[in-house]
C-alpha cells in the first residue's frame, strides 16, 4: 500500500539501480584498454506497479541484467576475413625469406655462377689445350653445383621451417578446442537466460574463436545457451559444444579406394618423398607382374583433376610392378606388395578398372572423426590453381601448406629441372667429344636397377632413361704405344646385332644395359671387356689399347655417365665427375676426327658447349608445364616467378587484412570502449544517484513531519 | 623543335613518376580508410591527368610541324640527331614502363575500394534483410500486409 515506506522502497531501489550503473560504467573504464573486452550496460526495466487511487503508482526500478554490446554478424564476417590475411600472411612472411635467396643484388649466386661457367666454356673455345682454363672451368662447376646445392638447401629449410609451424598451428588448434569446449561448458552453468549473463566468459572465448579462425578457416553455429558448434569450411568439427575433435600433423597415409568387384588384396607402397599427393588409378586390369599382363594405372599430382601426360598429350601409363620392379614416378618409386609385409607380392594381385591409391609422400595435417578414422585435411592445390574445398581452405596453417607445398615446392621442382637439363645438355655433349688423353678405363656413374629391363623402361632405375632415343653410338680403340688406331677394324659404331649384317642400332625400348655390354664385347671385343658393376657399365681396355668415344645419337653415353663432365642429376648429387676433376685431360675440348685421330688443338666440342649459352632447351615440370628457354632465361624466370609470388602475397595480404581492419573498426564502434561516452554515464547515473539519496531525504523529513505532529 | 619534343617526354616522365607515387599514397589511405584523404588525393590525380593529357595534345600538334600527319614519335624520330634520338627513345620507354606501373597501381587501388563497397554492401543487405518481416504481420491498418511474395493458389479472406 503506497505511504510514506513505499517512497523509501522507490529511492531505494533507485539508488541500487544508479550504484550498479556506476559499477558497470567503472568497469568499462576499468578495461577501456584490455584486448577482447565488450562494452556492458545494465538493463534497467520498471518495477511493478500497483492498483491504487488514483490509478496504478510504480514502486521503483528493477535493475534487470548486464549485457555486453557485441555485434554477431560483423563478427561472422571479421572470422572470415582475418582467416583469410592470415593465411596471405604466413605466405608473404615465408616468401620474403625465399626471396632474399634469390636476390643476386648484393652477392654472387646461381645466376652469376652459371654466367661465369658458360663465359669459361667460351674461354676454352680459344685455348682447348690449356690446363689452367680447364682447371678454371672445373673450378667454376664445381661452385656452380655448390651455389645450386645450397639453393636446394635453403629452399628445403624453409619447407622444414613451414612444417614447425604448422605443426604449432596444428597443437594450438587442439588447445584452442579445449579450452573453447571449456568455456561452453562453464557458460552454461552461468547462463540463466534473461537474468544472468557471463559477459567475461562470452569475450574470452570470442578472443580464442578469433584466434582460431586466425590459423584455421571456421563456420561458426551458435546452438544457443552458451553452445556453439564451431567447424572448418569444409565441415570438419573442432569443437561441438563441450566435445572436442582432434587434429594430428603426421606422416602420410596411402589408402585405397577398390571398386566393387575388385579382389585386389594388397597395397600400394613407396620409396622417396614429394610435397604433391599422387592418386594412382588403374586403367587396364590386370595383376602385379614384372612380367607381361601388368595391370596399367595413370597418376595425377592433383587428386585426380589433372593426369600426368606425356609428349603426344595422352596419358601416362605406368605397370603395376612388385617390390623388384619398382616404378619411377616423379620422385618416388612405386610397386605394389602384400598390406603386411612391402616385399612381399599381394596375396590377391588382380587390380580392377578404377581401382585407386592416395600416396601422401609427406607430413600432412588429419582431422580424427569420432570412429577414429583419419580424414586428410591438408590444404590442397589443383594444377589450375583453384582450391580442393573439402580440405582446409584458411587460415595461417593454409599459408604456410600453399608455402610449402604449392610455392616452395615449385621452386625446387623448377631447380631440380633445371639441374637437371644442365647436367644433360653438356654431358651430351662432353660424352660425345674427347679430351687430350684416351681411356684405359671408363665406369659409367648412373646405376640402372636390373641389368636385364630395357634401358628407357621406367622400371629401369636409370635416372635420365626417358632421354634416350634409338640410334648409334661409336668408340675408337688405339695402339696405347703408338697413340694411332689400332687396326682398320678398331673403331665404328657398336653392333646391337651382330648376326644382321651393318651395325644394328640400339633401340632403348627393347635393349637393356645387359646387352649393351653384350653389344660392345660382340663388336670391340678384341681390345676391350665390357661388364656390369653395381648396375653401372664398366669398360677396361685389353692391354696396349686405349679407347675414346666418338658420335652418340642416342644418348647412351650421357645416360650411363660414360665420358661425362657431371655426374649426378639433382642439386643434392649433382658434381663434376672425379676423372674430369682429377684430371683435367679428360675435360672434352675436341673430338675424334673423321681420320679417328685426337687432336689436341681441336675446340669442336667446346664450341658446341660454349653455344649453350643461347641455345634453347626444352625443360619440363608438372607445376610449370614446358618450357623452351636457354638455360640462363630459364633460371632468370625462376628468380622472376618468385618475385610475383611475394608481391602478389604481399598485396592480398594488404588487401584482405584491410578488409579484416575495417570489420574489426566497425566491432569496436559497437563493442569497444569510449571513455567519454562512459564518462558522461558516470555523471549521468552520479546525478541519479543524487537524486534517489534526495528522495531518501525527502522521505524521511515527512516522517520527520509526521513524528513531530505528536507534540 | 627537337629540343621541345625532348623536353615535353621529360615532363611526361616526371608527371607519371609522380602518377605512381600518389597513387601508392592514395593506395596508403585506402588501407586506413581514410576516405577525405583519398579524396583529396584523387583530385590531385584528375588535375596532373589533365595536364599530362595537355602536355600529349601540345606534343602532337609539334609532331605535326616536323611531319603534317605525324602523331607518334616513331614517324618523326628519324629527323633527330643520334643523340637526340637515343635520349627521345629512352624517355619513350621510360614513360611505357611508368605508364605500365601506374596502369597496375591503379588496378590495385580499384580492387580495393571494390573490395570495401562489397563489404559495405553486404553490410547493408544484410541489415535490410533483417528488417523485412518473414512472417504474416499486421500492418497499422490492421490488415495483412503479405510480407512474402511467394506465389500460392488462394489468397484473400475466406
Amino acid at each position: 500500500m503506497p505511504g510514506i515506506s513505499s517512497v523509501l522502497n522507490i529511492a531505494q531501489s533507485g539508488l541500487r539501480a544508479s550504484q550498479l550503473a556506476i559499477e558497470v560504467t567503472g568497469n568499462n573504464i576499468a578495461n577501456v584498454d584490455t584486448e577482447g573486452y565488450s562494452r556492458q550496460v545494465l538493463l534497467l526495466e520498471e518495477a511493478m506497479s500497483i492498483n491504487y487511487s488514483p490509478g496504478q503508482l510504480g514502486t521503483g526500478v528493477l535493475a534487470t541484467q548486464v549485457v555486453r554490446l557485441f555485434d554477431k554478424f560483423i563478427e561472422l564476417q571479421y572470422l572470415d576475413k582475418s582467416s583469410t590475411a592470415s593465411s596471405y600472411e604466413a605466405a608473404y612472411g615465408a616468401l620474403q625469406s625465399v626471396e632474399a635467396l634469390f636476390n643476386e643484388s648484393n652477392t654472387s649466386g646461381v645466376s652469376s655462377a652459371l654466367s661465369q661457367f658458360l663465359s669459361d666454356l667460351q674461354e676454352l673455345t680459344l685455348s682447348p689445350q690449356d690446363s689452367a682454363v680447364r682447371q678454371v672451368i672445373v673450378d667454376d662447376a664445381e661452385n656452380l653445383l655448390s651455389m645450386i646445392g645450397q639453393m636446394d638447401a635453403d629452399l628445403a629449410s624453409i619447407q622444414s621451417q613451414m612444417e614447425d609451424y604448422i605443426s604449432q598451428d596444428v597443437d594450438r588448434i587442439n588447445d584452442l578446442a579445449q579450452e573453447i569446449a571449456d568455456l561452453n561448458a562453464q557458460i552454461n552453468q552461468n547462463t540463466v537466460e534473461g537474468s544472468n549473463n557471463p559477459n567475461a566468459l562470452y569475450d574470452l572465448r570470442d578472443v580464442k574463436i578469433r584466434e582460431l579462425a586466425s590459423i584455421v578457416d571456421i563456420q561458426y553455429i551458435d546452438n544457443g545457451y552458451g553452445d556453439i558448434t564451431l567447424m572448418t569450411k569444409a565441415g570438419h568439427t573442432i569443437v561441438d559444444g563441450t566435445s572436442t575433435f582432434k587434429f594430428t600433423f603426421e606422416q602420410g597415409k596411402t589408402t585405397q579406394q577398390l571398386t566393387q568387384s575388385s579382389t585386389f588384396d594388397g597395397q600400394a607402397y613407396y620409396d622417396g618423398n614429394d610435397e604433391y599427393e599422387y592418386t594412382l588409378q588403374v586403367v587396364d586390369a590386370g595383376s602385379v607382374t614384372s612380367g607381361a599382363g601388368a595391370a596399367t594405372f595413370r597418376v595425377s599430382l592433383d587428386g585426380g583433376k589433372t593426369w600426368l601426360k606425356d609428349d603426344n598429350g595422352d596419358d601416362i601409363l605406368y605397370s603395376a610392378r612388385p617390390e623388384d620392379g619398382k616404378v619411377q614416378i616423379g620422385e618416388l618409386e612405386v610397386w605394389f606388395g602384400s598390406s603386411s609385409n612391402p616385399d612381399d607380392p599381394p596375396a590377391d594381385g588382380n587390380l580392377s578398372a578404377g581401382d585407386s591409391f592416395t600416396l601422401v609422400p609427406k607430413k600432412a595435417i588429419y582431422w580424427y572423426k569420432a570412429a577414429g578414422t583419419a580424414i586428410n585435411v591438408t590444404p590442397q592445390t589443383y594444377a589450375n590453381g583453384t582450391e580442393n574445398t573439402s580440405r582446409i581452405t584458411g587460415g595461417s596453417l593454409e599459408g604456410y601448406c600453399t608455402v610449402r607445398d604449392v610455392n616452395v615446392s615449385a621452386y625446387r621442382d623448377r631447380l631440380a629441372a633445371f639441374t637437371e637439363s644442365l647436367v644433360w645438355e653438356v654431358n651430351s655433349i662432353h660424352s660425345q667429344g674427347a679430351g687430350l688423353s684416351a681411356f684405359s678405363y671408363a665406369m659409367g656413374s648412373y646405376a640402372v636397377a636390373d641389368a636385364d629391363t630395357a634401358l628407357g623402361s621406367r622400371s629401369s632405375g636409370l635416372v635420365f632413361g626417358d632421354r634416350l632415343s634409338s640410334g648409334v653410338s661409336s668408340m675408337y680403340f688405339y695402339d696405347a704405344a703408338t697413340g694411332k688406331l689400332a687396326s682398320a677394324a678398331s673403331f665404328g659404331f657398336i653392333d646391337f646385332d651382330p648376326v644382321a649384317s651393318g651395325a644394328q642400332p640400339f633401340d632403348p625400348s627393347v635393349h637393356s644395359l645387359n646387352d649393351v655390354v653384350d653389344a660392345i664385347n660382340n663388336t670391340f671385343g678384341t681390345f676391350c671387356t665390357a661388364q656390369v658393376i653395381n648396375g653401372a657399365l664398366s669398360v677396361t681396355a685389353d692391354t696396349g689399347y686405349t679407347f675414346a668415344f666418338g658420335e652418340d645419337s642416342t644418348g647412351l653415353y650421357a645416360a650411363l655417365g660414360i665420358n661425362t663432365f657431371f655426374t649426378g642429376s639433382t642439386p643434392t648429387d649433382a658434381a663434376v665427375n672425379t676423372v674430369v676433376a682429377n684430371d683435367t685431360n679428360f675435360l672434352n675440348a675436341g673430338h675424334v676426327n673423321g681420320a679417328g685421330e685426337l687432336n689436341t688443338g681441336d675446340n669442336t666440342t667446346a664450341l658446341s658447349l660454349a653455344g649453350l649459352s643461347t641455345k634453347k632447351v626444352t625443360i619440363s615440370t608438372f607445376a610449370g608445364g614446358d618450357t623452351s628457354q636457354t638455360l640462363s632465361g630459364y633460371y632468370n624466370s625462376l628468380v622472376g616467378l618468385v618475385g610475383v609470388d611475394t608481391q602478389n602475397a604481399e598485396y592480398n595480404y594488404l588487401y584482405q587484412s584491410a578488409l579484416a581492419d575495417e570489420l574489426a573498426s566497425r566491432q569496436d564502434s559497437v563493442s569497444a570502449v569510449s571513455l567519454d561516452e562512459e564518462m558522461s554515464n558516470l555523471i549521468r547515473f552520479q546525478q541519479s544517484y543524487q537524486a534517489a539519496a534526495k528522495l531518501i531525504s525527502t522521505a524521511d523529513e515527512m516522517f520527520q513531519t509526521i513524528l513531530g505532529m505528536k507534540s | 623543335m627537337t629540343s621541345r619534343i625532348i623536353a615535353s617526354l621529360n615532363r611526361q616522365e616526371k608527371a607519371l613518376a609522380l602518377l605512381a607515387m600518389l597513387q601508392r599514397e592514395e593506395f596508403t589511405h585506402l588501407r586506413v580508410l581514410d576516405p577525405t584523404k583519398v579524396a583529396g588525393l584523387e583530385f590531385s590525380i584528375h588535375e596532373l591527368l589533365r595536364q599530362i593529357a595537355v602536355e600529349r595534345t601540345e606534343l602532337r600538334a609539334i609532331y605535326a610541324t616536323i611531319v603534317p600527319a605525324a602523331k607518334r614519335l616513331s614517324e618523326v624520330i628519324h629527323t633527330f640527331s643520334e643523340d637526340q634520338r637515343q635520349r627521345a627513345q629512352a624517355l619513350y620507354e621510360g614513360i611505357d614502363r611508368r605508364e605500365q606501373a601506374c596502369s597496375r597501381q591503379a588496378e590495385l587501388n580499384f580492387k580495393m575500394a571494390l573490395g570495401f563497397y562489397d563489404q559495405s554492401r553486404s553490410c547493408v543487405e544484410f541489415i535490410q534483410k533483417q528488417l523485412v518481416p518473414t512472417r504474416n504481420v499486421y500492418t497499422a491498418a490492421g490488415r495483412y500486409a503479405r510480407a512474402t511474395a511467394e506465389p500460392t493458389l488462394v489468397s484473400g479472406r475466406m
